[in-house]
């Protein structure tokens, strides 16, 4: 049998050792070196050592040969892994690189020499004290070859200890962009040699601080390889996707999930033939079979409908396994010390609600580590336990309610308000008129949450609304609670799934919507006499709100009937903006299977699929995020105008 | 002792320069190759402390020398010689284990600075 197709289970297998390694050397880290957790390490270095090798791809082979040799010093007693635990999470991301490079390419392209030199020399190196610290190296400006010269600096620092991050990034210096100033956070043997070791040639000044007194740069919060990613940006769910499960297009399942829709419709057909036989003088018995024929139809494709939905889903574990390593690497960059807690890993998301939560969740995460939670010495201050806690929880209530909780400072609701003042988002008094819950969801305010002066007046800020709108993009919502002090709780409220919604059904112009119940807030008549006209919107006052008010026909652009004496309205709204949607009538509520929109018919604002109802009926699917906006915008255009 | 240096160059008139400035400078030049291939062979015979390296040569050009010499032995130190516009070229020598460079034409001073850092 040829190796080649030998690729597919050794990629699989990496990918699951790979996230074994990565999990350990984080509890090495944690909880010091343990015999059989070393085992288990060694044991599954040198498993991908040996299907490496065995497929000829030599760096992975000789990468983990120098893992295993390490551990097993380690095995044989070496109770001292200061440093290791950096340098092996540095190998097992090396790994993955060149796992990713084989699956994609066929070769291995990453270098991987300077690891094996740092893990020989952690081999061979007496107990030394590596000491943290920052090094900031400035060229002249008559420099040439400054990419070259940056690389040779970094090479020279590298070889006075563990270089772990430097501003720009090796790969932008290779690529050339690079100024004239090089951060580099290193531990080093002897940081007092290094500012005549760096100096001179085309190096104008070297500043070497010890790492805990430097200052903190905005640039290394973007240096986490998973922080640099886009917010949607999902690489590692991707990965572990692949794992043990067998790969389907979503696509596919929503075609699938289609074709179930029409048995639906079927077997309502069915019944309707049913009962038109029994009504029209046809042999009852025969109706009769017909009836129960038809409603074990409906059964099968019921479960048909259920099976498939279950093939969407994936544990959130996906999403959450990722957070330990990201916390460490963002807490280190902070100076803090924080614990992760994740809770109900094996909770089932439907997949493309988990890939859209990466990006909100990790701005949750980043914002707990940032801002709420304190550094260590103020912890022990404020009697607190040194390392903050950091908990993500997910269960299943309704739908699926995911928690990120932190035990830090929490929100201060006194300067979010006086914030919200300074940027003329509310009056003095308005905002001493709001209640403490009020003053809280002020931070999701897009205004006050762009402003990156709240991120350390607050505690809380960037992009917070950016956040909940991912997290209503995909049909859920976003709750805060926090107490000064004690800390803050995200709670994530979210559906099973996208396929299937629960709606409320209302009657328009002869036709059938449907709106999906989580955004539907009440259902209020208006009296014609408390409508105002602004422009061409209209608008009424809502318990002191204003409330502006949209017809169906209005966002589909039909024209708009004369206005009856009472309007009937199904408020729904998106965080703090409501509209009221005008409607004929409420017909009832129930799940629907969304189907989306056929490509001839394009994009229409404000509708976001069609489904299939009870009856048989076909109803457009309102999409409440996006009649908010409109109504929101036109009313703002009417002010204007 | 003084530090051993080879110099690899493949034009002559760099070659006498090259050794005059680390000769002056107190180092001890004991062996010159004229290209790649001849710098790895001259690497083995003489074993140096650091080696000066050209980029551009016939037969086997500096890049892939140092690459060669560096699988050989990995502790072999190796300054670049570059002209301008090079970069590229050093880049890829820096990161195949180069320690050090210099731009052509070079100033006597910047040569025995990376020279020594590199012995470092």
């Amino acid at each position: 049998m040829h190796l080649a197709k030998l690729l597919p289970t050794f990629l699989a297998e990496a990918d699951e050792h790979l996230q074994a390694l990565e999990e350990g050397v984080l509890r090495l880290e944690r909880e010091g070196v343990e015999a059989d957790l070393v085992r288990d390490l060694f044991r599954r270095a040198h498993t991908l050592k040996g299907s490496a090798g065995a497929l000829g791809f030599r760096r992975m082979a000789e990468l983990t040969h120098r893992m295993e040799e390490v551990l097993d010093v380690l095995r044989r007693g070496r109770q001292d892994p200061e440093g290791l635990a950096d340098l092996l999470l540095a190998c097992v991301d090396a790994l993955r690189t060149l796992r990713q490079e084989v699956a994609e390419a066929g070769e291995e392209r990453t270098e991987v020499e300077d690891l094996v030199r740092r893990l020989e020399a952690w081999q061979g190196r007496p107990t030394e004290m590596l000491h943290p610290v920052e090094v900031r190296i400035r060229m002249r400006e008559d420099c040439p070859m400054r990419a070259a010269r940056a690389l040779a600096l970094l090479q020279l620092l590298r070889r006075e200890g563990e270089v772990e991050q430097v501003v720009p990034s090796e790969e932008e210096i290779r690529r050339g962009n690079v100024d004239l100033e090089l951060i580099c956070r290193a531990r080093v043997r002897e940081p007092e040699a290094l500012v005549q070791l760096l100096s001179g040639g085309d190096v104008e000044s070297v500043r070497v601080l010890p790492a805990s007194d430097a200052p903190r740069d905005e640039r290394w919060l973007d240096l986490g390889p998973q922080a640099r990613g886009k917010l949607s940006d999902d690489p590692e769910a991707t990965r572990r996707a692949a794992l043990r499960t067998v790969r389907v297009d979503v696509e596919r399942l929503d075609r699938i999930m289609n074709l179930v829709g029409e048995l639906v419709v079927d077997r309502i057909r069915f019944q309707q033939i049913a009962h038109r036989l029994r009504s029209g003088g046809g042999d009852p018995a025969l109706a009769e079979e017909l009836l129960d024929a038809s409603a074990h139809l409906g059964r099968v494709a019921r479960d048909l409908q259920a099976q498939v939905l279950k093939t969407r889903m994936l544990p959130i574990e996906h999403l959450f396994s990722r957070f330990p390593r990201y916390v460490r690497d963002l807490a280190r960059r902070a100076g803090k010390e924080v614990e992760v807690v994740l809770e109900g890993q094996d909770v089932e998301l439907d997949r493309s609600i988990l890939e859209q939560l990466g990006g909100p969740l990790m701005h949750l995460v980043r914002n707990a580590v940032d801002h709420g939670i304190e550094p260590p010495e103020e912890r022990e201050r404020l009697g607190k336990p040194r390392p903050g806690r950091l908990r993500l929880a997910a269960y299943q209530e309704d739908g699926i309610v995911v928690v990120v909780e932190d035990d830090g400072r929490g929100i201060d609701t006194d300067r979010v308000r006086r914030r919200a003042v300074e940027l003329r988002i509310l009056s003095p008094e308005a905002a001493s008129r709001l209640s403490e819950r009020e003053a809280v969801e002020l931070i999701f305010h897009p205004g006050l949450s762009t402003a990156s002066a709240v991120t350390d007046v607050s505690g809380r800020g960037v992009g917070m609304d950016a956040v909940r709108a991912g997290v209503q993009a995909v049909g859920g919502s976003l709750e805060v609670e926090t107490g000064w002090g004690k800390g803050t709780r995200f709670v994530l409220r979210l559906p099973l799934t996208l396929a299937i919604v629960r709606a409320l059904t209302v009657a328009c112009g002869g036709e059938r919507y449907a709106i999906p119940l989580s955004s539907v807030h009440e259902i209020v008549e208006v009296p014609a006499s408390r409508v105002h006209r602004v422009g061409s919107c209209r608008t009424t006052v809502l318990r002191g709100s204003v409330l502006p008010l949209v017809s169906v026909h209005e966002i589909l652009e039909l024209p708009v009937p004369p206005d009856p004496d009472r309007l009937l309205c199904v408020v729904v709204g998106v965080g703090r903006r409501r509209v009221g949607l005008w409607v004929d009538g409420v017909v009832g509520e129930g799940e629907v299977v969304v189907k989306p929109l056929g490509s001839s018919l394009g994009e229409v604002p404000g509708v976001s699929g069609a489904t299939i109802l009870g009856d048989g009926r076909v109803a457009l699917i309102l999409d409440p995020v996006r009649l908010v906006r409109l109504a929101v915008r036109e009313e703002e255009l009417a002010h204007v105008g | 002792m003084s530090a051993r240096v080879l110099v690899v160059d493949d034009a002559a008139f760099m070659r006498a320069m090259l050794r005059e400035v680390l000769t002056n400078s107190g180092f001890q030049v004991v062996g010159e190759a004229s290209n790649g291939l001849e710098a790895i062979e001259r690497y083995e015979e003489t074993k140096p402390d650091v080696v000066t390296m050209d980029i551009t040569m016939p037969e086997m050009d500096g890049v892939r020398a140092v690459r060669e010499i560096l699988r050989r032995d990995p502790a072999a130190r190796i300054v670049m010689v570059s002209a301008m516009g090079q970069q590229a070229l050093v880049v890829e020598a820096i990161q195949a284990g180069a320690r050090d460079f210099v731009v052509k034409p070079f100033d006597q001073t910047r040569l025995v600075e990376a020279i020594r850092r590199a012995l470092r």
